[in-house]
């Protein structure tokens, strides 16, 4: 029996960003994959430990592109954590506000992503076309599109400007009545109900032990998020349910859970939630001060110790540990990347045994994201 | 599974399209603002009357983009050294202004700037940059050469 | 409560860590490299199923480094960070690949960043950095401008053409 070997990427279609995958295939089936990353290594962590508190503010939305909020969530908590700070009602509110529009345009793309590697790319043209409309609010907010460099810590850095709630509102509105075409192009797909269910499952009893966090591992028939587990910002007061397999609403089960399709009908619900968890912030948005007295920039110490914060991204569990030893800078920052386990380890097993059509669906329906697995 | 229902997908032949032809047309949100907005960050301006020359904004630089350049007849107020940006170095996080002690140094919504020469990319910011009506930068118009300048006129 | 409760009885001293933003608790605990494992898998047996992560941080001073193994759990909702402290000039360690996989990756990477050897984990070798030729990058001692000077200030430019 002879083997041929494939590569997937660094630059490839089917990748979800730079990112290599190594397969060895007997017909068309997958004997054995390794992944290999390396390819977006641009050494944040040490990077990190040469710059001031301040200025890392503008480093580490860099690690993730489609959602870098999360990145300045957590390390503003962190450091917030450090310095025994307690942050204004509204800053929390719009921290919470800031995230929860990244995950939806977070969403919009991996939904995107996955119809894309089916072969559906009109789904991946609306979905781009639309997570544009959250990045017009966000360029109104922040300053930017992209990289917002907005959540500090003690607060937010600019408060919101006039009619800004009332864009939010006609966004989401827009935005639901768009969910309905994708239901209809993608969920209501034949190729989505022939190809996705029973693929790359991750077995529901293994999950937790592998390390699987997020959306992959509401899929397996867990009700985990850390939005309840390990509340931040302003979650403890909104009212939000937490999609999970089996519970799918109005959509199918048509598969024993912990696959690709159940990946993509959590992803779709939780856009919805992420819509109605910021209706709610729009009504109850406090007033008040959106940020603390900041100490000054080029004079700012934390205070020693060791702290960890984790927030819950469009992909699993985001966490800063941070070591400060009392200094102007951090003395080590450790980024737990959500992607870490199920973009290395998880990938190499569940991908033995798929078809080489498959491999490319399975990385996307996992919405592996290398950057923020190699930092 | 109804014969009609695939030609419901007529419809989006008659929807508007998604993309804008760019130079054209001009980029709005949902409400049809205009884009980008003021708060937008984009080239610097700087006001080289009102800057007192205290180079915080190039400690602060977490790209070291921001270095000094001695201006001799740059107003009276405090030192004469005024910034230089390197746009090729800026991330444009806008942390220069954020700490400018006179909020002279200011981020404009203005991000176009065409020039073959890389030279171009490393400027002296003024605030003819902040002034300018229309968005698309010519490289001519926001040159400022320390020698030739001449502060205003004193009353 | 209850996991300061387990850790005592474990034999392990431990302290809170300052929380603010998140709300579930964390243990700062230091054990040694011996213990590690039955410490691990008492814990994991006790509800701390979720494997974190697993750094390493370089205490040039002290000449050590310190591995911090994160778990938690999701029953209690409670976080532990074992600390074990290293000589840094014989750093090596068991590897604990057999109780999460996913430390294997962890792992891989410490030993590439910090040249940390985790005795048993056979795929130790080259994971993010390629060709690299100089001492593990994430060591304090590291000097980035240096190896930047040494490695890129050789390579020739680009020839520019006849742009002008």
């Amino acid at each position: 029996m002879k083997e041929y070997e494939l590569f997937i990427g660094p630059q490839h279609v089917g990748i979800t960003g730079n990112f290599l995958v190594h397969l060895w295939v007997d017909g068309d089936t997958v004997v054995k994959a390794e992944a290999h990353p390396g390819y977006l290594h641009r050494g944040f962590e040490k990077l990190m430990e040469r710059r001031t508190w301040y200025m890392n503010v503008a480093l580490i939305p860099r690690i993730c592109v489609p959602e870098p909020d999360v990145n300045e969530a957590a390390y503003a908590m962190a450091v917030e954590s450090l310095m025994d700070w307690e942050i204004p009602e509204r800053a929390k509110y719009i921290r919470t506000m800031v995230l929860e529009m990244a995950r939806i345009g977070a969403h919009l793309f991996g939904l995107g992503g996955h119809a894309g590697s089916l072969g559906l790319y009109t789904v991946s043209h609306w979905t781009i076309g639309d997570r544009d409309y959250i990045l017009d609010l966000f360029e109104q907010l922040t300053g930017a599109r992209i990289y917002h460099i907005y959540i500090f810590p003690g607060g937010v850095r600019w408060d919101i400007p006039d009619g800004f709630l009332r864009k939010l509102e006609k966004v989401l509105n827009y935005l639901e009545r768009r969910l309905e075409f994708y239901d209809n192009i993608l969920f209501k797909n034949k190729i989505v109900f022939e190809r996705t269910p029973g693929i790359g499952v991750i077995p529901k009893d293994k999950a937790i032990e592998w390390g699987v966090t997020g959306p992959n591992l509401r899929a397996c028939g867990y009700e985990y998020d850390i939005r309840k587990l390990d509340p931040y910002a302003a979650y403890p007061d909104l009212d939000f349910e937490i999609p999970h397999y089996p519970d799918l609403g109005e959509f199918d089960v048509l598969s024993d859970g912990g696959d690709a399709y159940t990946r993509l009908v959590i992803r779709r619900l939780e856009i919805e939630q992420s819509i109605n968890i910021l209706r709610q912030i729009i009504k109850k948005m406090p007033s008040g001060d959106y940020t603390l007295k900041r100490p000054n920039p080029l004079a700012w110490k934390v205070p020693e110790g060791y702290a960890y914060a984790r927030v819950e991204s469009s992909k699993g569990e985001y966490g800063y540990l941070v070591v400060s030893d009392g200094g102007k800078m951090p003395y080590r920052v450790h980024v737990r990347g959500p992607s870490y386990t199920h973009g290395v380890n998880v990938i190499e097993t569940i991908l033995k045994g798929a078809n080489i059509a498959d491999v490319s669906q399975i990385l996307f329906s996992l919405d592996i994201c290398p950057p923020d697995l190699e930092r | 599974m109804s014969i009609i229902k695939p030609f419901k997908a007529l419809k989006h032949l008659v929807l508007k399209p998604h993309t804008i032809r760019y130079p054209y047309q001009e980029h709005r949100d949902i409400e049809g603002t205009e884009l980008p907005t003021e708060r937008y960050r984009g080239f610097h301006s700087n006001d080289i009357e009102k800057c007192i020359g205290c180079q915080m904004c190039a400690k602060v630089c977490p790209a070291n983009a921001i270095t000094y350049v001695k201006i001799e007849n740059a107003g009276k107020k405090g030192l004469k050294w005024r910034p230089v940006v390197d746009y090729g170095r800026c991330c444009f996080c806008g942390f220069c202004t954020d700490v400018c002690p006179t909020k002279s140094l200011k981020l404009t919504p203005r991000y176009e700037l065409i020039s073959e020469d890389i030279e171009h990319y490393r400027f002296i910011p003024t605030v003819k940059v902040a002034e300018k009506e229309d968005k698309v930068l010519d490289i001519k118009e926001v040159l400022f050469s320390p020698d030739e300048y001449e502060p205003p006129a004193e009353e | 409560m209850n996991t300061q409760v387990l850790l005592e009885n474990l034999g392990i001293r431990c302290e809170r860590l300052k929380v603010k933003g998140n709300t579930v608790p964390r243990y700062m605990c230091h054990v040694d490299s011996e213990s590690i494992e039955s410490i691990i898998e008492k814990l994991k047996s006790a509800g701390f199923k979720h494997f974190v992560a697993l750094t390493c941080v370089d205490w040039i001073k002290d000449g050590e480094f310190e591995l911090l193994y994160h778990l938690f759990s999701y029953e209690s909702r409670e976080d532990v960070f074992l600390s074990v402290r290293i000589p840094r000039d014989a750093p090596i360690m068991k590897t604990l690949r057999h109780l999460f996989p996913q430390i294997e990756t962890y792992e891989r990477e410490i030993h590439e960043m910090f040249g940390v050897e985790f005795e048993g984990n056979d795929r130790l070798g080259e994971f993010i950095l390629e060709d690299w030729d100089d001492m593990p990058p994430m060591r304090k001692d590291f000097d980035t401008e240096e190896y930047a000077k040494r490695k890129y200030y050789s390579v020739p430019l680009v020839d520019e053409g006849d742009g002008k």
